[in-house]
């Protein structure tokens, strides 16, 4: 997309649009002075990427810059930002140029000079300055500068950060950036997640959206670089990936497959350059509606989602965890957002859904989801002319319509997480753009922001204080900030530069966030040879030395067993040539399995307190026995593969024990079971190989007829069928029309090591898999059957048949009311007793028969016609007495 | 229908071997009053054939009317734990460990459920003739957690007018000494090869088929006295080809051939590189539910067979010792590797000094 910010840091936020054009002006306005005679080592701008600015290093500390091109930029700079700073700015005469460290009172924007040191460019209002490429510099620079100087407005009420929010705010509130070039957080991932925004454009504000980035040379070299890089230090924070692109590249592959293999995504995603796509669906919205940003906490998260809504135009209205995230209430929101102006701003409404991945997320994520993926409704030409054909009708019509599904996004949503990868928001991640940001502040740029916050504070404070502070807080402002506000409340005097000092320093080392190391840290450090250097802070007087955490107090901090399975990981690629590398194999291990006895412990027996042994004897053993000089890459412990694979074989084979319970009537057999002696059996007792031809059912022979019909009654018997394998063929693998594989999936649970199946052919799979169709039907009736014939005697036993009509009509017209008893059923050991219950002995005798021909004959002629009709019905059938006919 | 399962006596009187303990099972039913069970035995010796056959001798053929259930339970922590119960009007048989992590809470409820209904019944008198308590079968309870087990056994005592708990266990040291002092023990001894040849031909009149005699010694030799095993091989043969051929290859599960692949690997090379290959091997064989006892058990088996006899002993033990670790530890795969390391150092020190 881009080169890393280190080499373009020249973002022109609110004018990106015209980026591209400026861009153009710009490199005219520089190239015409280059080739006067005036400045003979202007190096050559073709081999930069555009918009590096190739400021010379003759600036001072707060010094205005001399060459005349760099001034003619400058000013340049200043036309463009003035779109950026509506209000404008009070720029001090002397401002105008680079600074080491950021003015406070005047935005600035950060620039990267050709040697990669910082400078902070002020920037100033300027008035109606004309420019155009051919008229650049036609006029004298010094004269433009004093036309800037004089239209120079003095009202700093936007520009100066502190908002007016009283004395009491926390300073990390009343420091919050408020416009896009106080941002702290990376500068690409900010101007991507800019260019997503901007991305509505077409459909919200009806205009034009910024051109796609353009795409420099030195691209993938870069990419790789910096992909590689362990997340603390890389500064180019962002990422931006598209997940169904990624699917398409890969050839179709399920997403499964990539989540099986074992390397991070970002490593196998190959370098695609960003080829003109289509971004934009046909109704002028992105295709992707949703941003996601995702990083650690204090990283900026919902800071960068609020400036840049409002940087693109929008007002913003924030769902956070605080608020009711019913689907129902952010369908609401999401329609309110797309219809309304609010009544304070004329400015369409964002929404930030912030803290998505809390507890109560979950429904709110999949009511997003539904709605980014809601289309539009119908052409509204199409509707409007209807509308005016048929009247009104219509448009009740198009509304309810709208009403029912869930409403599509018109606008802009961004949600912020935490983990990007939270099970909740799975689904999320799909459909939307994500960013994630990391901890992306150079310690250098926090340190100047602490500055600029104490000056404006009136702090007498020490650069170092501040940017041991920086240091510690570990790219997290917002705690920056924070112990800076508690260091300077607890010196007492902020005046008193001395103590300031001290306290911030003291506030450095309790903010110093006592988290464990990163794991691929800590396994690098596990196979390192010797300790780590020590950590260089600066301090007052002088570089002051923090040692590293003691080995085992790091060890002790971090999860037990991710340390025994990265160690398990790892240990096979420090290896040292050496003729007893078998002995230190087997020590390691041993090791490893005293480390896993104890985790075992601690888990079997409640007893936590063994785990930091656990992960003691692992580390300490790995480092003892396997450090080297130069360890490679560290791999993350991953075990998933074996987990899912685990589990998809145990579920086959819990499966197959309760089908063959049911369609069977066999014992349950248990997992393991099945799998030792059962699995390998029933794959090969299928069908012999080889002894049914494998052409149409009605062309085989006798034998081959009752082969097959054994197969089917074996495999009805066991649970087992074939069924047509929807999943994709694997790259190597023959296409087959029509696939068909046993299930439960018997075949590859017990196969090792890819082995073949049993040849069998798919004509034959797909002939057995209707023929035990058929014999399932075939045993369910029988069983059915069986049931019937049981619960005769049982009926005929009992005193009382509910349904039997025809005794029930007697009863009534001898009116003996005969209690309905109620038939138990439901669990099964309720009902036990009625079905075991020793029936009355009948007490038809002789002489109750003859009384009952006796009623039939005086039987009164009842309005009630009676007929029972034989059939089938689904509908539910309830027991009936003829007294509720009756009554 | 297999053979295993066409031919599984269902009566103690036809029970082909352990006579006398079937006899002693059939005294107790005919008593009417059964203690609390643990039947314990290696797999395939036919725990599970007895108990049913038990069950039926107690309650008579409704026993055998059996149906799948599915059931849910809700953890006092809102989650629902889905579990497959087999019953009939007189037992209810469910395998405890598929519940996982909160097989404490679906054991007490069961139990709970049927000691209430059971105490209605006493009340009504409704049960004149046979045992008026329930079965409650459990199978796997070897793999029944500490908790649950634990939480089992004042339940055992304090409703056994209403039901008696019958286990199945492989391995009884896993389970409790409480549970253990509560119930009778019932040792299922496997087959011997006799045993089984003796079934095996059983089974072939049934079938009417006639099977040599030295086929079915070595059915019975490959089966390692597990009688299912045996009896599917049988099957296989029969599939494969028939009549049989007195020396016609047994069939063998495929885990057992993936087994003795590697430890020929292992026999052939000893390196850490081949160590990190094994580990996906082993990875493999865990990943299909194959236990890892038996995986240790199988490798062990398989080398000492290709081991001179001085190393034998030191192989051995160190199997036995893993094995325990393994029973301790959390994931199996530490212990099988470092077995496998171990192997590979004394195998390749004793070479070593061989042709030193």
């Amino acid at each position: 997309m881009e080169p890393p910010p280190e080499t373009e840091e020249d973002y022109f936020a609110a004018a990106y649009e015209e980026e591209l054009a400026m861009e153009e002006e710009a490199r005219a306005a520089a190239e015409a002075p280059a080739a006067a005679p005036m400045d003979t080592a202007e190096p050559s701008e073709a081999d930069k990427p555009k918009g590096v600015f190739d400021w010379r290093e003759r600036d001072d500390f707060g010094k205005r810059l001399v060459p005349e091109e760099s001034r003619a930029k400058t000013v340049h700079d200043r036309r463009k930002e003035q779109k950026l700073q509506a209000p404008g700015a009070a720029v001090p005469d002397e401002s105008v140029g680079l600074l080491r460290l950021p003015p406070h009172n005047v935005p600035s924007i950060p620039v990267t000079l050709a040697d990669g040191s910082r400078r902070h460019a002020a920037i100033a209002r300027s008035g109606t300055l004309e420019m155009r490429s051919s008229q650049l510099l036609s006029r004298p620079v010094d004269e433009m500068l004093r036309e800037i100087d004089e239209d120079v407005v003095q009202d700093d009420e936007d520009v100066e950060m502190t908002s007016e929010r009283g004395d009491g705010a926390l300073w990390v509130d009343r420091y919050a950036p408020t416009s896009f070039p106080h941002l702290l957080s990376d500068e690409r991932t900010n101007r991507d997640v800019l260019r997503a925004i901007k991305d509505w454009d077409p459909h919200v504000f009806r205009k034009a959206a910024p051109a796609p980035p353009r795409v420099p040379q030195y691209r993938p070299t870069q990419q790789s670089y910096s992909s590689q890089r362990s997340s603390n230090f890389s500064s180019s924070g962002g990422r931006r990936y598209d997940a169904p692109k990624r699917l398409n590249a890969r050839r179709g592959e399920p997403p499964q497959r990539e989540y099986k293999k074992f390397s991070p995504k970002k490593d196998k995603k190959p370098f695609v350059p960003e080829a003109p796509k289509a971004t934009r669906g046909d109704d002028g919205r992105p295709l992707k509606r949703v941003i996601l940003l995702a990083g650690e906490p204090g990283t900026g998260k919902t800071t960068l989602a609020h400036v840049l809504a409002r940087q693109a135009g929008y007002s913003v209205r924030e769902v956070n965890a605080s608020d009711e995230r019913s689907a129902a209430k952010l369908e609401d929101a999401v329609r309110t957002a797309s219809s309304n102006r609010t009544l304070s701003s004329d400015r369409p409404t964002l929404l930030v859904l912030d803290e998505l991945d809390g507890a109560d997320g979950q429904q709110a994520v999949a009511c997003l989801v539904r709605m980014a993926q809601a289309e539009l409704p119908s052409k509204k030409k199409s509707s409007e002319k209807r509308a005016s054909l048929f009247g009104l009708k219509e448009e009740e019509k198009t509304t309810t319509k709208k009403r029912k599904g869930p409403p599509p996004l018109r606008r802009p949503v961004i949600c912020v997480c935490n983990d990007l990868y939270a099970p909740s928001l799975r689904q999320l991640r799909d459909v939307a753009l994500v960013f994630q940001l990391r901890k992306p502040t150079v310690p250098r740029r926090l340190a100047q922001r602490l500055r600029s916050v104490a000056d404006s504070e009136g702090v007498a404070s020490s650069p170092a204080a501040l940017a041991t502070l920086a240091d510690a807080a570990d790219g997290d402002v917002r705690a920056a900030i924070g112990s800076l506000q508690f260091a300077v409340t607890a010196s007492g005097d902020r005046k008193d530069a001395a103590k300031v000092t001290k306290a911030i320093l003291q506030a450095a080392q309790s903010a110093t966030k006592d988290r464990s190391a990163d794991e691929p840290e800590l396994f690098t450090r596990l196979f390192k040879v010797g300790e780590p250097k020590p950590k260089k802070i600066n301090h007052e007087d002088g570089v002051k030395l923090i040692p590293p955490k003691p080995l085992l107090v790091e060890l002790a901090q971090s999860s037990a067993q991710r340390i025994v399975d990265g160690v398990l990981e790892n240990y096979g690629k420090c290896e040292r040539r050496q003729p007893d590398s078998l002995d230190a194999a087997s020590k390691l291990l041993d090791d490893l399995s005293v480390a896993d006895q104890f985790i075992g412990t601690a888990f079997g027996k409640d007893c936590f307190s063994a785990l930091p042994y656990a992960a003691a004897a692992a580390g300490l053993s790995a480092h003892s026995l396997y450090s080297v000089d130069s360890p490679p890459l560290m791999k993350r412990p991953t075990d998933r593969i074996f987990r899912s694979e685990r589990q998809k074989h145990s579920s086959a084979l819990c499966s197959l024990d309760d089908s063959r319970a049911r369609y069977g009537g066999q014992l349950k057999l248990g997992c393991s079971v099945l799998a030792l002696d059962v699995c390998a059996s029933l794959r090969r007792l299928v069908l012999k190989p080889g002894s049914v031809r494998p052409v149409n059912p009605d062309l085989l022979r006798q034998p081959e007829r009752e082969a097959l019909d054994n197969a089917a009654g074996r495999l009805a018997a066991n649970g087992l069928t074939f069924e047509r394998d929807l999943s994709f063929p694997k790259p190597d693998e023959p296409p087959r029309p029509f696939k068909f594989r046993l299930r439960p999936d018997v075949a590859s649970v017990s196969l090792f090591a890819d082995a073949a199946e049993e040849p069998l052919s798919d004509v034959l799979r797909q002939t057995l898999a209707r023929k035990v169709l058929v014999e399932k039907a075939r045993r369910r009736e029988r069983a059915e059957a069986d049931k019937r014939r049981e619960q005769k005697p049982i009926k005929k036993r009992q005193s009382v048949a509910p349904v039997d009509a025809e005794t029930l009509l007697k009863k009534a017209a001898a009116k003996v009311r005969t209690p309905a008893q109620p038939q138990r059923r439901g669990f099964s050991f309720s009902s036990w007793q009625t079905s075991n219950k020793r029936a009355p002995p009948p007490k038809a005798t002789a002489k109750r028969k003859a009384q009952e021909q006796l009623e039939r004959a005086s039987r009164p002629a009842y309005a009630v016609q009676y007929k029972f009709k034989k059939g089938h019905t689904n509908a539910v059938r309830r027991e009936v007495t003829l007294e509720d006919l009756l009554a | 229908m297999l053979w295993v399962d066409k031919h599984r006596p269902t009566a103690l009187e036809k029970l082909s071997y352990h006579a006398e303990l079937g006899e002693r099972l059939g005294s107790m039913a005919e008593d009417g009053d059964i203690p609390h069970l643990l039947f314990y035995g290696p797999s395939g010796a036919g725990k599970k054939t007895r108990v049913q056959c038990l069950l039926k001798a107690l309650y008579g053929a409704g026993a055998e009317k059996q149906r799948l259930e599915h059931r849910e339970f809700k953890t006092p922590t809102n989650k629902t734990i889905e579990v497959t119960t087999v019953a009939s009007n007189y037992h209810i048989e469910m395998n405890p460990s598929d519940a996982g992590n909160n097989d404490r809470f679906v054991v007490q409820e069961v139990i709970k459920e049927i000691a209430q209904s059971g105490s209605v019944l006493a009340k009504t008198g409704a049960q004149k003739k046979g045992p008026a308590f329930k079965v409650i079968l459990m199978v796997e309870v070897d793999r029944l957690s500490r908790q649950a087990q634990a939480g089992l056994r004042r339940t055992m005592e304090k409703s056994s007018s209403a039901c008696r708990l019958v286990m199945i266990c492989t391995n009884p040291s896993k389970v409790i000494d409480p549970i253990r002092s509560r119930c009778l023990g019932i040792r299922i001894a496997a087959p011997s090869e006799e045993e089984i040849v003796g079934v095996l031909h059983e089974v072939c009149e049934k079938e009417r088929l006639t099977l040599p005699d030295e086929l079915a010694a070595r059915i019975a030799k490959s089966s390692g006295r597990n009688l299912r095993r045996a009896i599917l091989a049988l099957e296989e043969c029969k599939v494969a080809q028939y009549p049989f051929n007195p020396s016609m290859p047994v069939p063998q599960p495929d885990w057992e051939v993936y087994i003795k692949a590697i430890a020929q690997d292992i026999c052939r090379e000893q390196s850490p590189a081949r160590l990190v290959a094994t580990r996906d091997k082993l990875y493999e064989l865990l990943a299909k539910c194959i236990p890892a006892d038996v995986i240790l058990k199988e490798l062990c088996a398989e080398l000492v067979s290709k081991l001179d006899d001085e190393l034998k002993p030191q192989v051995m033990a160190c199997a036995a010792f893993y094995e325990h670790r393994v029973q301790q530890g959390s994931k199996e795969i530490f212990h099988l590797e470092a077995f496998v390391a171990k192997f590979m150092v004394i195998y390749k020190k004793f070479m070593d000094a061989m042709f030193a």
